[in-house]
């Protein structure tokens, strides 16, 4: 992995990259990768992991492919990325690191398939989102059938 | 002999039209969401069940402290993705359900309620196939409203 300059730590470009990050600070960082050609490259890794990520977890049915993960994260290694010092990404845990990393996002991933199959005990509906103009919305699930209700009040 | 070699070459003219044809029908009805909707008046001030709603009302009747449960309407939707299904409800209200895809098993629907125009309500949500959901909360004739919907792919 890239380092980043030092004026933006690594999970600062991580929400970065995530959009979560309030607007002002999302302008700020913007503007900084611009000039930041460290931050720019690790912000493009970020995306690429994730980007590898979205392509396997949009599969329902197919199991993620810790190998395609890991050579992703290889090939990450392997782009160049201006000097390296120690600290925890140093050459010394960087396979400690990949092979964690691959591991969080199997586990993630297995998650996400595993909520995509069908299973008896799984609401019946997942809501993704809500936009009403009404304060009090609730979402309950049956205890028996798992039967997804929402409700809101409108007075 | 000439008649039979252009009856022949008719027939299996007619055939591979038929053999084009069908697999053409059979993905456009692959890409049907059948949506069933049905709209329910729930109230404390009646006991009366309908009886059109026995299967349904006891799984309410979990949630909901409502006492009488009478089918207003009901109606099957048979609608492509992205295409927006209407149900006109009680006081100029609207329920709109496009599916917008599907994944792992699950119908993905747009569902919004409007009043007159104006949307007071909208979700996403990612119905199991063949099963059902229910939203519920406008107020209607001492009741509320109760939306019971099914989505079944092909």
């Amino acid at each position: 992995m890239t380092r980043p300059c030092g004026r933006y730590s690594e999970k600062q470009i991580s929400r970065f990259v995530d959009g979560a990050l309030s607007r002002q600070a999302l302008e700020q960082i913007r503007q900084h990768l611009d000039t930041c050609s460290a931050c720019r490259d690790l912000a493009d890794q970020f995306r690429e992991v994730t980007k590898t990520f979205d392509e396997l977890a949009a599969q329902p049915g197919r199991a993620i492919d810790p190998n395609r993960l890991y050579r992703t994260m290889l090939e990450m290694e392997e782009k160049p990325a201006g000097s390296r010092t120690g600290g925890f990404f140093s050459r010394r845990f960087r396979p400690l690191l990949a092979a964690a990393s691959v591991a969080a996002l199997v586990i993630i991933g297995g998650i996400a398939l595993i909520d995509n199959t069908i299973r008896p005990d799984s609401p019946s509906a997942i809501v993704t989102s809500i936009d009403t103009e009404y304060t009090a919305v609730m979402i309950f699930e049956t205890p028996d059938t798992h039967h997804t209700i929402i409700w809101y009040s409108d007075t | 002999m000439y008649s039979f070699i252009r009856l022949a070459r008719l027939t299996v003219i007619a055939a591979w039209v038929i053999w084009c044809g069908c697999p053409a029908q059979t993905a456009a009805a692959q890409n049907q969401v059948v949506t069933h909707v049905k709209v329910i008046q729930a109230s404390t001030q009646t006991r009366t069940v309908d009886p059109a709603l026995r299967q349904i009302v006891p799984e309410l009747e979990k949630v909901f402290r409502y006492t009488g449960y009478t089918l207003l309407q009901e109606k099957t939707l048979s609608l492509a993705f992205q295409q927006p299904g209407r149900i006109l409800l009680p006081d100029s209200r609207t329920l709109v359900l496009t599916p917008t895809s599907s994944q792992g098993g699950r119908i993905q629907y747009d569902i919004q309620i409007l009043n007159r125009k104006d949307a007071v309500f909208q979700t996403r949500v990612l119905l199991k196939n063949k099963r059902s959901m229910t939203i519920g909360g406008p107020r209607s004739d001492h009741g509320v409203l109760l939306f019971h919907i099914t989505g079944s792919l092909p």
